[in-house]
This record gives C-alpha cells, sequence and structure tokens, in this order.
C-alpha cells in the first residue's frame, strides 16, 4: 500500500500505547523542561517528517515496519550504552515508521502533543519492561518524544539494562535501588498493579 | 526577492568577512552598541512597501550584517566560529531550523536568533517561512503544522514564483520586531553616527529619517543664518565703537561665532558695550583640511558639517588638534560625511597608540583607510 492512501486503521494517534503513557505523566512535580531541550526534540521530528515526506511515493507500510528490524535499530536494543548520536538515530527511525502510518494532519497532533508531554523515565521504564514483546517496546517508544526517550535511556544505562532485558531483571535491578526508595516504590507499583 | 538565492554562498561568505573585520575594528562595546543601534534604527525607519526587490534585499542584507556584528559583541569570536555553519543538508536543515527562531517569543529575540548563523542559513530560513506564508510573528505551533500539511510545498519546482508575494509580509514583519525593539528605541536618541559598512552599504535615497531630524535640521539651518546676519550687524555697527572703547583690543576671527549652531544663541555673542567683560573667546573654526592619503583615525562622522566642527572645537580646548575631513574626496570613506580626524598615519600599527590614548580620554575612535583622493 503506498502511504500517499489514507492511513490504515492501525494508524491512530491515540492507541493503546499513547494510552499507557498517561499513566508516566508528570504535572507539576518536576521541573520545566528546557527551551534547548525541547526545540531539540521538536526539531527532530520535523527531520521525521522530512525523512517520512522523501520517503512517500516509493514506500510502502511494509517498508517502513521495516525500520523496526533494521541493524541500527536491533543493535541499539541490545547494548547497555548509547551515546546521543545512537539514540537519536533509533529514536529517528521507529518516529518514522510510527509518524509514516498517520495522516499529515494527525502528524502535527502528535507532535503538538508530544510538545507537551512529560513523564517520570522511572515510570515510563516500568511501562516498557512490564511488555514482554520487544515490538510493542519499541511501539511505546516511539510515541514518546525524543527527549523522553534520552532520559529514559539514561535511566537505563544506570541501571545497566538493555531494551532487550526481562521484566524480571528490570525488577531486580530497582530492587537494588537503595539511593532512590521513592522511584523505586514507584516503579514496582506500577509494574506490579497492571 | 528570488534573486537572494543566486550566488548565495559567496554573497554570505563576503557579508562574514566583512562583519568581522568590523567586529576586529570595533574598539569598546560603547562604540558597537551606538554603530549598531544607528544602523537598525535607519533599517527600521526605511520604506519597504514601495522599494524594488533590489532595495528589498540591500535591506535584508544590511539588517543581517548589524544583527551578525551583534551577535559576535555579544558571544566573542571564538564562540561565533563553534556554531554549526551550513551543510550540505543546507536548505532541508533549515527547514527544521526554523523552530529555533519560532520557539522564541519575543520579536527582537528572534531576530537575534536569525543574526546568530550565516546570511545562507538565514535566506534559507525566510524561505522557509515566505512557502509557509509565515511571517515572523507566527507560532512554532503554527508553523508545526503546515510543516506537516503542506510540506510538499518545498519541494514544489515553482514555489520560488508562488511564494514571491510573502516576502514583502515577512519582510514587514522583521521591521516591525525591530521597531519595537530595545536597541532601536535606545538608538533614537543618540546622535548622527556614520554607517558601518562598505560592500552593502545603503544607498543614501534609502534612508527615509525621521520627520523630527529633518525639521531640527530645518530650524538648525535657518538659526545659522539668522545667527551670521546678527554677528555681521554687529560687526558693522557697533564695531567702530568697540574699538573706539577698547583700543588694546583687536577685533580677530576669534569673535566670530564658531558654528552655524553657536550663533543660534545671542546672547553668546561678545557685548560691544564697553564695561563688560570680554567672554572668553570660542575657539577657531577647524577648516576643512587637505589632507593627506593612509590610515585615519576618526572620532566622530556627521551627517552636518557643523556637528563636526563642533565636536573638533570642543576636542580642541581639552588640548587635542582635530581636523574636520570631508570623506567624499576620498575614495576608500563613505560619501558625504564629515569625519573628526584625530591623525592620520602611513602605517595601520601606528594608530593603535593614540587610539589607545584616546580611548583613556573617553573618546571613540575607528580607524579607515583614505584610499586616494577623488576630488582635488
Amino acid at each position: 500500500m503506498s502511504l500517499t492512501q489514507p492511513p490504515s486503521k492501525m494508524a491512530d494517534p491515540i492507541d493503546q500505547y499513547t494510552q499507557i503513557l498517561k499513566f508516566c505523566q508528570t504535572n507539576e512535580e518536576q521541573k520545566p523542561v528546557g527551551k534547548e531541550v525541547r526545540t531539540a526534540s521538536l526539531k527532530l521530528d520535523l527531520r521525521a517528517i522530512q525523512e517520512v515526506e522523501a520517503m512517500e511515493g516509493y514506500a510502502t507500510e511494509e517498508d517502513f515496519n521495516e525500520l523496526l528490524f533494521v541493524p541500527k535499530v536491533q543493535d541499539f536494543l541490545a547494548k547497555h550504552h548509547h551515546d546521543t548520536q545512537e539514540i537519536q538515530a533509533f529514536w529517528l527511525l521507529v518516529r518514522m515508521r510510527y509518524l509514516a502510518l498517520l495522516h499529515p494532519s494527525q502528524r502535527a497532533q502528535v507532535i503538538q502533543m508530544s510538545d507537551q508531554m512529560q513523564c517520570k523515565p522511572t515510570l515510563v521504564m516500568g511501562e516498557v519492561f512490564r511488555m514482554p514483546k520487544v515490538k510493542d517496546r519499541i511501539q511505546l517508544l516511539s510515541r514518546l518524544p525524543y527527549r523522553e526517550v534520552a532520559a529514559l535511556m539514561v535511566e537505563t544505562e544506570q541501571r545497566k539494562l538493555t531494551l532487550q532485558a526481562d521484566g524480571g531483571v528490570f525488577l531486580s535491578s530497582i530492587a537494588f535501588d537503595k539511593e532512590n526508595s521513592e522511584v523505586r516504590q514507584s516503579a514496582r507499583r506500577t509494574f506490579l498493579a497492571r | 526577492m528570488q534573486s537572494v538565492i543566486h550566488n548565495l554562498t559567496a554573497t554570505s561568505n563576503a557579508i562574514d568577512t566583512e562583519v568581522l573585520a568590523k567586529h576586529r575594528q570595533l574598539t569598546s562595546e560603547s562604540e558597537a552598541q551606538l554603530l549598531v543601534g544607528h544602523e537598525l534604527h535607519q533599517l527600521a525607519h526605511t520604506r519597504l512597501e514601495t522599494a524594488s526587490p533590489v532595495v528589498r534585499e540591500a535591506w535584508l542584507k544590511r539588517l543581517f550584517a548589524n544583527l551578525h556584528l551583534y551577535h559576535l559583541r555579544q558571544v566573542g569570536e571564538a564562540a561565533a566560529w563553534r556554531t554549526p555553519q551550513i551543510t550540505s543538508r543546507g536548505k532541508q536543515e533549515a527547514e527544521v531550523e526554523v523552530v529555533d527562531i519560532l520557539v522564541e517569543k519575543e520579536g527582537w529575540e528572534r531576530l537575534r536568533v536569525l543574526g546568530s548563523g550565516s546570511y545562507e542559513q538565514l535566506i534559507h530560513q525566510l524561505c522557509a517561512l515566505a512557502t509557509m506564508g509565515l511571517t515572523l510573528t507566527a507560532t512554532s505551533d503554527e508553523y508545526v503544522r503546515r510543516f506537516c500539511l503542506e510540506y510538499k510545498k518545498f519541494a514544489n519546482p515553482n514555489a520560488d514564483t508562488e511564494t514571491e508575494q510573502n516576502w514583502l509580509p515577512l519582510l514587514l514583519s522583521l521591521q516591525t520586531a525591530l521597531k519595537a525593539s530595545p536597541i532601536v528605541e535606545k538608538a533614537s536618541r543618540k546622535p548622527d553616527v556614520k554607517t558601518a559598512y562598505q560592500v552593502i552599504a545603503q544607498p543614501q535615497h534609502l534612508v527615509r529619517r525621521p520627520p523630527s531630524q529633518v525639521s531640527r535640521e530645518r530650524i538648525v539651518s535657518f538659526s545659522a543664518v539668522l545667527g551670521l546676519l546678527i554677528v555681521c550687524g554687529v560687526v558693522l555697527w557697533g564695531g567702530p565703537n568697540w574699538k573706539r572703547n577698547e583700543p588694546n583690543q583687536k577685533p580677530t576671527l576669534v569673535e566670530m561665532p564658531a558654528s552655524p549652531t553657536a550663533s543660534a544663541t545671542p546672547h553668546q555673542l561678545p557685548s560691544p558695550t564697553p564695561k563688560s567683560k570680554p567672554t572668553p573667546a570660542p575657539p577657531a573654526p577647524v577648516v576643512v583640511a587637505q589632507e593627506k592619503a593612509g590610515f585615519y583615525v576618526i572620532g566622530v562622522a556627521a551627517r552636518q558639517e557643523a556637528s563636526a566642527q563642533a565636536e573638533a572645537q570642543m576636542r580642541q580646548q581639552e588640548g587635542l588638534s582635530p581636523r574636520v575631513v570631508y570623506s567624499s574626496d576620498w575614495s576608500g570613506l563613505t560619501p558625504n560625511y564629515y569625519l573628526v580626524v584625530y591623525d592620520i598615519f602611513a602605517n595601520r600599527a601606528d594608530t593603535v597608540a593614540l587610539r589607545k590614548d584616546l580611548e583613556k580620554r573617553g573618546i571613540k575612535t575607528y580607524m579607515m583607510h583614505s584610499g586616494k583622493r577623488v576630488r582635488p
């Protein structure tokens, strides 16, 4: 199917993944996101649109689905440490796949929603590792703005986790998080409550 | 405005070089602020609505040059070099970087962001805004929405022609932001200063002076003529009596008003009555000198000769010996200015000591090579 045609049924900006992320959002607790960080995130979204537009006309839905299986993404999932460029490249690919399936007006809506979104990384981490399938985890990450994914990767690196890690590994990692009991309890509660 | 794209990289490099040279030439922050403020003030009052595309392009170049100079003064040369320059993705990169401008709330802040990159970046960013039919007042949300909905416009080969009509509103929005900027408001209270640039100097007919300035000049000219007539009358009528009563005092040129401006206040004239004390003689008028070529150490550049003369005389009273030079006589100087020149040197390096000395006295100077004499 060419992407110039109307988007498929699965292309809904408010899907199960965005619903999950609502549980991870914070309001006044966290300090406001810096302008530079927010702008960088917004610019990467526009980069993703540029890439999608460049592929449109010849790429099909399957082509975009394949973006999740390119070596760059798979290597990223298996690694403990990621530099900024690697995180950007990974996020750009998964975000492209997400945005490509949306109608242009929905893309604008998603980008604007992401710009306002502010999550607690530990809660996002709990939701990510609660999912048994790695593909679902990627889908969830693609609904997040870049800055939130970058913050999440800092958390996973601190706990020496990969994005492929099992839920149990995640639980044991937070069990030994003695420095921040609030974070630990919050993440465990999220994980067990679902 | 489509001509802005032609030879864009070369033009951009030329402007960067000139701005950098100007930045290095400026010795103090106050001098830089005065210069940039004056330039931006002129740009804020240029009539763009009726201007030709060529004039608009010149306006845009001059705007960028001044914004970039302001940026250089703020962050320093080293930091400016670290700013990522245009890459092969130039146009596409700029389409995204428009967000950097639009996340700023104030118009002046947005202009500052525009001045922080290269001229090439600025043109690409403005092209992106024009393609989307937006101006500098747009929000980042609005840009994102159009970016997503109308992205195809960027790839449209006829986009340049189709967006031509969007350029004027865009330039006017830049000008509106400029007018509201603190630096322009401050500059409107400052005296006349020489234009900063040679390559991108704006033709004189582009500058629309504020009506208050024009009327002020007319009043000064009228007062000058009136003052001269009164002085002539006093000398002719009262001169002989005065001479009779004060036999030891010779009427000299010193008794003449130093400048037309000074003559506008009759109470400053020497009294012809013998009982009154002779007022301290004003310094002799500084004659427009026939000077040699070389590196000129210039203090003030004024449109009005009277202003330059007044400044020169004031400095003479401080023990300095400046002279007034008319810039149109020299090929290297921007024409139609009366320059207060402190000295002329054969070598650039020789100017440093004098400039430092003058700066210690609180006198801001800049240095330019005169070029060849074009008029005898």
